[in-house]
């Protein structure tokens, strides 16, 4: 009987030191497959339709390596202050299994593409750094969905390119955990490696969880959840594992090396199989595959054509044109809404002043559509042009907030210019200061008592005269300037 | 010979229909006694043939040399559409869905394909004993083998049944049963032919390789293997000239002259008499011919067959696994679990000598066996191939036995027990060819006082095999070397 005298987290920290480290195979965004020519199939697809001889692992076939993913594990690997491995070699991991029908998996054992990575970022006042031991580029295993008596088997995703970056247990609490899993989601999809729709199965992850004494040096017997895809389910699994783990501790006195899944309805780990029967892979050197070595002119290519990464534009957000930070990683988590951004401000007359205007349109009113719509950035009927012409007309007091959201709206809508919409709802404010201060003079003349009011303090008479321009002029005048102009003539007298 | 037939089709005097209906009458008077063939193509042959007498008619040129000329296929190379055993029961129903290499560059020069030859089940064994599809018998001795693996394709061609055919050559498969059968056979250097659709036993060794009545027809063949394909990662080789121009360039004598052999009496001492004593005149006539022969110690060759029981077995367990009873292939009929799917699939459907190797294999790769076992016969595997870099510092060329005997007396008529030991010593003269992955010729030298052929071996240094095919070409222009099975084509010559 298990003892349950761990309910929280917080209760297993008191006594233990929890350690993790994260195993995330990340689904290479190409063109084709790893190995073969075969598209890579994405969204819903038929089961068995973008299989061919190699992927399906028939007699005779053989790999050829996708350059462009061997592109791209460099690419992620100088994005993570990595170093690229000179040399790589493959290697065949074998096990049996249907859903892998070579009967092995082409892995990197011995010389993976990067190695000596890291993540880093601020944390309250420390700096948190965690290391990424290796890369590695393999390849996805196809998909086995199990009935009553039966099997099936879909090779689609057999042969899909992965990158397996594993880090250091490096992680003490899955907080932690969680923000260098947003990172590195964000980095892949910024760096157009990875297309990081997690309910597709496009970003995975493994967590090892051990639990040790608290101070102790030697690490507790760990355990592997394997194949969570989400960000709340790796923070669960690890809650449930650790209390699951302390108990274990108290009760018995150790924990087994096992392999386990998450079950998401029930928030609860499963053991899968225990690794006493130590899984031996028999890991040796692809012989179809040669060494291939990797020139420096190849990674300095690679480098330089390396945008800036989402920390940087963060930082360069807040200090270039003076946004928050909520707004800076807001506008950052996106290289397309960065673009989208500057594009705006270097559309504007005077950036200094637009920047935080133009970025909370941004994340207001045009992130409000594009949900509404269900449309990304880059397909956005408002120009960022447009949208500061917009901006512009605001400011210039010719109309006013409520008017440049319906404004913005039909924009959206119509695709047509502001100013367009502008007049063609005759919306203009008048800011003509001859016709403002002519209608003022007379409504002056006409009210004597009215103005005795404001004279002798009532603010709310200052109401009635804009209220009368407003009525005389169709509400096109600019309120502002009209009571400015009231004002004076008031003083004047 | 493929030459001389060419220029008669060419010219109208015989038809390719005459050499293929000749082919099949072959292949009628002898399958029972010689059990050359597992499948027999009789009307896919005689509509290649109809067809490329017809280009003749209608287009009057000839495109390539092979054009019409009737070959034959070990079983183990993929043929589109047409079963594909590799002589092993697990792939009896096997009928692959695309064409290999081989298979393609072969049928596209229009040589017409007659039949898939027996050989050892996946290429593992030196007699064409083991396979469910029966031994092979040496033509004209039906109590001996015609030896293994491709002891098919060697047989097809000494009873007259096809001019050239292509087997596979892990460890001597191609050149053994060609000293056997009288015939020639050529290794290329590893990475000269494409090995994709060429069913795999141990991918680092394997390499297709022709048997031909003489070396002028090799040339021609490895003028369609040799070129490029983008489906191997491992074929870099790029050939420099012309392979049939390196033939045609013949110079006889002077091309022999002063060239160095090099050799060395202790490999020669465990041969039979007869074997020495070919060898013996051979190297008199190469000094006769102004060859300088050099003696060159070979140390590291007493540990290639263990060193090739070790590689060869270690890339065959993993090259093996997709022979699951999963995709395709030989299924047990009703299983209760999966294990007992993969156990029972394999077990029922592979031969002994096969599991023998898959075990040996998977041992050797075990972690804690892996240092001891696999990653020291790489190594040693080195020093094979340093003892060809020294020896090919002081000769052009290296002289040995083919085998230490002539053909063997099949099992059933040999009274002494089978020994796999034994048995596996046989290669001891190939073997270290593949394992540096030089090129080598088996050259016939004439009948023993049996009445059985005996082969000599000629090795080059890697990428020499355009040198080593004009020696060779020239050799056989000068010495007396019996090319018994051109009497079968002396109809049409």
């Amino acid at each position: 009987m298990i003892s349950t005298s761990f309910q929280s987290l917080d209760d297993v920290l008191k006594e233990f030191d929890l350690t993790m480290g994260l195993e995330v195979h990340a689904q290479v965004d190409t063109k084709t497959k790893v190995w073969c020519f075969c598209p890579i199939s994405v969204g819903q697809a038929y089961e068995n339709h973008y299989v061919c001889e190699i992927c399906s692992g028939h007699p005779g076939t053989l790999p050829v390596l996708n350059e462009e993913v061997l592109n791209k594990a460099i690419r992620l690997g100088l994005a993570l202050e990595g170093k690229i491995a000179p040399k790589i070699n493959f290697d065949r991991k074998n096990y049996f299994y249907p859903d892998l029908p070579k009967g092995y998996q082409i892995t990197q054992f011995k010389n993976p593409i990067v190695f000596d990575a890291k993540m880093e970022w601020d944390h309250t006042d420390s700096k948190k750094i965690i290391r990424i031991e290796r890369i590695q580029i393999e390849e996805d295993t196809g998909k086995s969905t199990h009935h009553q008596d039966y099997s099936l088997l879909n090779y689609n995703r057999c042969g899909t390119p992965l990158l397996e970056i594993i880090t250091a247990p490096d992680f003490h609490h899955p907080d932690d955990a969680v923000v260098y899993l947003k990172k590195l989601h964000a980095i892949l999809k910024h760096l157009h490696i990875c297309r990081g729709n997690l309910q597709d199965g496009n970003f995975r992850c493994d967590v090892n969880v051990s639990l040790s004494p608290k101070g102790a040096t030697k690490l507790g017997t760990r355990c592997e959840v394997k194949n969570l895809n989400s960000f709340k389910n790796v923070e669960k699994s690890i809650i449930y594992e650790s209390i699951r783990q302390a108990n274990l501790l108290k009760s018995r006195g150790k924990v087994l090396q096992e392999t386990r899944l998450f079950n998401m309805q029930e928030g609860k780990t499963y053991l899968l199989r225990t690794k006493s029967d130590a899984d031996d892979y028999r890991y040796f050197p692809e012989p179809d595959l040669p060494s291939i070595f990797i020139a420096s002119s190849k990674v300095k290519d690679i480098l330089s054509q390396l945008p800036e990464l989402p920390d940087q534009i963060k930082n360069r957000l807040q200090s270039d044109y003076g946004l928050n930070h909520y707004d800076a990683s807001l506008i950052s988590q996106s290289f397309d809404i960065v673009h989208y951004f500057e594009e705006c401000v270097r559309n504007s007359s005077d950036p200094k002043n637009y920047a935080k205007k133009i970025a909370n349109w941004i994340l207001t009113e045009l992130f409000r559509f594009l949900n509404e719509y269900n449309k990304e950035i880059n397909d956005s009927p408002v120009r960022p042009k447009e949208l500061v012409e917009l901006i512009s007309i605001l400011e210039s007091g010719k109309i006013s907030h409520k008017q440049a959201k319906e404004v913005f709206a039909e924009m959206f809508d119509l695709k047509k210019s502001p100013s367009e919409i502008i007049a063609s709802k005759g919306f203009e404010q008048t800011s003509d200061e001859g016709e403002l201060k002519s209608i003022l003079e007379k409504l002056i003349l006409n009210h004597p008592k009215e103005l005795e009011g404001i004279k002798s303090g009532n603010a709310r008479m200052v109401g009635f005269f804009i209220g009368q321009v407003m009525k005389q002029t169709g509400g096109k005048a600019n309120a502002q300037l009209a009571t400015e102009l009231l004002k004076k003539l008031i003083d004047q007298q | 010979m493929i030459l001389e037939l060419h220029e008669k089709i060419k010219s109208k005097k015989i038809s390719a229909l005459d050499l293929i209906k000749h082919a099949l009458k072959s292949i009628r008077s002898h399958q029972k006694e010689n059990n050359a063939y597992i499948s027999i193509l009789d009307h896919h042959a005689e509509l290649k043939a109809k067809q490329c007498d017809e280009w003749l008619s209608v287009k009057g040129n000839l495109p390539n040399y092979l054009h019409g000329i009737p070959f034959s296929l070990k079983d183990l190379f993929i043929t589109k559409g047409i079963r594909t055993t590799a002589g092993s029961a697990h792939l009896a129903n096997y009928i692959p869905p695309y064409d290999g290499h081989v298979s393609e560059k072969l049928q596209s020069s229009q040589a017409v394909l007659v039949g898939k030859t027996g050989c050892d089940e996946f290429g593992m064994g030196s007699t064409n004993e083991n396979t469910p599809f029966g031994a092979v018998s040496l033509p004209g001795h039906p109590q001996h083998v015609a030896g293994g693996s491709s002891g098919g394709s060697a047989a097809s061609v000494a009873e007259g049944s096809s001019i050239f055919s292509i087997g596979t050559d892990t460890g001597g498969s191609v050149r053994l049963p060609a000293s056997f059968c009288g015939l020639v056979g050529f290794k290329p250097s590893y990475g000269v032919v494409s090995r994709y659709g060429q069913i795999a036993y141990a991918s680092s060794l394997d390499q297709s390789s022709p048997l031909a009545i003489d070396v002028s027809d090799i040339a021609v063949v490895m003028e369609e293997l040799s070129k490029s394909d983008p489906r191997d990662a491992t074929q870099v080789y790029q050939s420099k000239h012309s392979w049939v121009d390196v033939i045609k360039q013949q110079t006889g004598k002077k091309g022999l002259q002063g060239k160095t052999i090099g050799f060395h009496p202790a490999l020669w001492n465990s041969c039979d008499p007869e074997v020495q004593e070919v060898g013996a005149s051979w190297m008199k006539h190469f000094q006769s011919m102004g060859i300088e022969l050099v003696e060159i110690p070979m140390p590291s060759f007493e540990h290639a067959v263990a060193t090739y029981y070790l590689v060869a077995p270690a890339e065959a367990s993993a090259n093996l696994a997709r022979y699951d009873g999963v995709v395709y292939g030989y299924r047990t009929p009703k299983t209760p679990n999966l294990e007992s799917l993969f156990v029972k699939s394999r077990s029922e459907s592979l031969g002994e000598e096969v599991k023998r190797r898959i075990l040996i294999g998977t041992f050797a790769l075990s972690s804690g066996y892996s240092e001891d076992y696999f990653a020291k016969a790489s190594k040693v595997r080195r020093l094979i191939w340093n003892d060809f870099k020294n020896a090919f510092q002081k000769c052009d060329f290296y002289f040995t036995p083919v085998c230490a005997s002539t053909a063997f007396l099949k099992r059933q008529f040999n009274k002494i027990p089978m020994d796999p030991l034994k048995d596996y010593m046989n290669d001891i003269f190939t073997i270290p060819v593949n394992l540096a992955g030089v090129p080598a010729i088996a050259l016939p030298t004439g009948v023993s006082s049996q009445g059985l052929p005996l082969g000599m071996q000629l090795i080059g240094p890697t990428f020499s095999d355009q040198e080593l095919l004009a020696f060779a070409r020239n050799l056989e222009l000068e010495l007396p070397i019996d090319h018994g099975a051109k009497n079968h084509w002396k109809d049409f010559l």
